[in-house]
């Protein structure tokens, strides 16, 4: 195993730095003001990559992977206005709330309460908690938003851990964008203001700064009965203040970002009075600095992210005594540090040969069990723990002709729990014409254990396994892909195959870990993006899972997947200051749940420099009722509230 | 005593995190506003950069664009998809004239403008032949991306290929108008004849 201090690892970094070479690649025209674009050649002009419409710069039927792009512009306009809402618009993804609080992500019907299977990035930088795999879902300012990449399948040759069952990347807006201002009023007084100041101080240097405050006196979430749990309503609300600032200075960029949030839930032993808050903290510092030399693009990054939560609950000790969980050292030690270095050689216009290394340390302080009324830690639920990890992680990238482009890639992790590991991707792509293309994927991605799953140790509580493996799931995508002006289309079938899932289970009465038994899911999903005649957009997409709700031995988690979703959203510019736009987002009956339809409308009138905006929120007033996933049974846990109404206004100047 | 320090530093974390905010929302108050837009995709950024670019390589007859005329007008006609990308365009000079941008929303009020370049936007689609055909022998460029607008005698158009912005150029329909198009303009576009 691996033994290199941090100074070595600076040192090796340093060296790479000065030996790296580099390549020259297409430009964006998203990188560029209108004044920086007027002093270009006619020929660099005509060279511009640009963002059409929902579509990429990079054209998506030549990416050798299944991804979905949405701009939170238009995502807005069909009524769909949080983070978590557009995310819930992704072909295949089903967003929930755990009975605690938290909001668990299924992809492809993949999915953990406490140990994401999806990996979260800002700007390309993994973002999570070291103890429990939790995701900041509500901790990026909604205005700083430009749109979110979401890669279906696993992503782990560049990103590592977590990128099991898929990627999203919140990609945020360029500081050459107009600066914001918004606020919003919504059902049960929900207030939230936010912004984005973006300034070019000249073609070199660029600042963002952005933020988000939410207050929230939530709505009555109704909890019905369960076997051994009365059922019941509580006051369910989520706040959250967020902050976000980035600085571009000639190739370096820093990143800043900060939040807090709160929601809550049912706290254990769940029952309909013991009413708990989940709060998390989190902040994530990251630069980078990035160049051409020769044929060769370089990058050197560094990031240090600190996120953790606290756990507090009613009724903790059985006495109405109000306790719960939180870090030591107010989550101080709760941190991950990743330093590496990539490079992207182009031997030639065909032949591209990627690789990097990174380093990681994750942290966590001891998890303490701790009495609310008098502060007092009680026990240690899992002890301060910490990891190392080194990637490597490499890829050829090769284009045949003009139609067929082929990638080979592989990652090796030698981690100090886990031990040494590697992962392959390849992939095909064939191009049928300027328009069209078929791909043939294939990729594993792994998930380390959490630190809970491996150290927790508070008995009859909860015992971790310091013998779990790595789970991987490994997928084969065949997909075509059609692209036409404002027009995009892609279908494709998958199939995977899970070795060594890590579940829960609770059926002594203590929370056990484990690695399940291999089984496989295979599914389809299509996905149309389309502009017609500049005035209405459509986007449509559904996501069938042969195994979703279904019942195996083999695969327990099953029975909690929809066997389908559905998404359609439309916005139709009429008038040129008026918008109106819907949305409506399905998911099959799974477990005891039944299927469920939102539908939310949106209206906008555009006043100069003033947008005002109107959304109804849950239109057809569902009640929303989703499997207790997080625990693996079927007690339906509410997600939201019925019909409400959000209005609000944006000034952009 | 530790407990209560942690405690008092927990609270400066929230009310940095509250400051910060307040401080952001000061910036918002005292930051004089730049230049407007609405936000928009890139594609606009570099069409709004081509119709400065046609300023330059364009030639306008001598009958329409005499040497005393101060200005040359862009009217974008219909409703304006560049937000106020145009605006860093506008009072710009070019072959000695100023840059000047009108946005007309009812095709009606377009006899009462003179253009030397009219930018049709695609809410004009279903009078953009009948504008054409009016517009034929009037030295005016007409643009747009309208699906198969070079194609149906506007002269410029702007199509997407391959995620970059080009140019299809009708000379026939150029030459009818009096226009005249620069080489380096039609070294990067695909000649429509």
């Amino acid at each position: 195993m691996l033994q290199l201090t941090k100074n070595s690892w600076t040192i090796v970094i340093c060296l790479s730095a000065l030996t790296i070479p580099s390549l020259s690649q297409a430009k964006l025209a998203d990188e560029y003001s209108v004044e920086q674009m007027l002093g270009m050649e006619l020929k660099d002009l005509a060279d511009l990559k640009v963002t059409v419409a929902s579509t990429g710069p990079e054209s998506i039927i030549e990416t050798p992977a299944i991804v979905s792009r949405y701009d939170m512009e238009t995502l807005s306009a069909m009524g769909l206005r949080t983070l978590k809402d557009a995310l819930s618009f992704i072909p295949g993804v089903v967003l929930q709330d755990h009975l605690v609080g938290q909001t668990i992500v299924m992809m492809r019907g993949v999915y953990e309460g406490f140990n994401q299977k999806v990996l979260f990035l800002v700007d390309g930088v993994p973002y999570f908690m070291p103890s429990h795999s939790e995701i900041p879902l509500s901790g990026i300012p909604i205005e700083s938003i430009s749109h979110i990449e979401v890669i279906r399948g696993p992503g782990a040759v560049f990103y590592g851990t977590n990128a099991t069952a898929g990627v999203i990347n919140v990609v945020t807006k360029k500081d050459t964008n107009n600066s914001r201002l918004s606020a919003s009023y919504g059902s049960n007084d929900k207030l939230n203001g936010g912004g984005i100041i973006n300034h070019t101080f000249n073609e070199d240097t660029g600042l963002s700064l952005a933020f988000e405050s939410q207050s929230d006196n939530g709505y009555d979430a109704r909890y019905p009965a369960y076997p051994g749990y009365p059922g019941g309503t509580i006051n369910k609300a989520e706040e959250m203040d967020s902050v976000l600032a980035k600085l571009r200075y000639k190739k370096a960029n820093l990143l800043a970002q900060a939040f807090q949030s709160s929601a809550n839930g049912l706290g254990s032993p769940r029952q309909i009075n013991n009413v708990n808050t989940l709060d998390y903290t989190g902040y994530l510092l990251h630069a980078d600095y990035g160049d051409t030399t020769g044929n060769t693009d370089w990058k050197l990054f560094t990031d240090y992210n600190n996120f953790y939560l606290k756990y507090t609950v009613l009724d903790r000790f059985g006495s109405n005594i109000p306790g719960g969980y939180r870090f030591a050292d107010d989550g101080e030690q709760n941190f991950r540090w990743r330093s590496g270095t990539s490079a992207n050689y182009h031997w030639s216009k065909a032949l591209s040969i990627f690789a990097g290394v990174e380093y990681e340390e994750r942290h966590t302080g001891a998890y303490q069990v701790y009495n609310a009324v008098t502060d007092a830690t009680t026990a240690v639920l899992m002890p301060e723990f910490g990891l190392s990890e080194w990637s490597f992680y490499s890829q050829i990238d090769y284009t045949l002709g003009e139609k067929w482009r082929f990638l080979l890639g592989g990652r090796f992790t030698d981690n100090s729990i886990t031990g040494t590991d590697s992962v392959p991707r390849l992939g095909a792509v064939y191009k049928i014409d300027d328009e069209q293309s078929l791909k043939l994927l294939y990729s594993v991605g792994f998930n380390t254990p959490s630190f809970t799953q491996l150290k927790a140790d508070n008995l009859p509580e909860v015992q971790g396994n310091t013998g779990l493996t790595p789970e991987k799931i490994k997928t084969v995508d065949l997909a075509y892909s059609y692209s036409k002006g404002n027009n995009l289309f892609v279908a494709n079938i998958f199939y995977l195959k899970a070795q060594n899932f890590i579940v829960s289970d609770r059926s002594t009465g203590t929370i056990h870990f484990y690695n399940a038994s291999d089984f496989d899911r295979y599914g389809a999903e299509l996905d149309y993006q389309g502009v017609l005649a500049r005035q209405w957009t459509l986007f449509a997409n559904l996501a069938y899972h042969a195994q979703g709700n279904s019942t195996d031995e083999t695969d327990t988690t099953a029975i909690y997947a929809p066997k389908m979703t559905t998404a359609l959203g439309l916005s139709y510019n009429f008038l040129p200051r008026q918008s109106i736009g819907a949305s409506m987002r399905t998911i099959s009956h799974r477990a005891a749940s039944a299927s469920l339809a939102q539908l939310n409308l949106d209206y906008q009138y555009k006043l100069d420099r003033l947008t005002l905006f109107a959304t109804l929120r849950n239109v057809l007033d569902e009640e929303i009722l989703s499997p207790n996933i997080g625990e693996y049974n079927p007690r339906e846990i509410p997600g939201g509230d019925g019909i409400n109404f959000l209005v609000g206004a944006k000034y952009t100047f | 005593m530790k407990l209560k320090m942690r405690s008092a530093l927990l609270k400066i974390s929230h009310t940095l995190l509250r400051s910060t905010i307040l401080l952001f929302l000061s910036l918002f108050l005292i930051c004089k506003t730049t230049a407007y837009a609405e936000d928009q995709t890139s594609e606009y950024k570099v069409k709004a950069v081509y119709l400065y670019n046609f300023t330059k390589f364009v030639s306008w007859p001598d009958t329409t664009l005499p040497g005393n005329t101060q200005t040359i007008n862009i009217c974008v006609l219909g409703k304006n998809p560049f937000g106020s990308l145009l605006e860093p365009i506008t009072h710009m000079k070019t072959q000695d004239r100023t840059i000047t941008i009108e946005y007309i929303e009812d095709i009606r009020a377009l006899e009462k403008k003179s253009c030397q370049i009219l930018f049709i936007s695609a809410s004009e689609q279903g009078v953009a032949t009948e504008l054409l055909r009016k517009t034929a022998q009037m030295p005016i460029l007409t643009v747009s991306d309208l699906d198969g607008f070079a194609q149906h005698d506007g002269i410029i158009a702007f199509v997407v290929k391959e995620g970059k912005i080009r140019l299809e150029i009708n000379l026939r329909a150029a030459r009818k108008a009096g226009l005249t198009i620069s080489a380096k303009l039609l070294e990067i576009a695909t000649v429509i004849q």
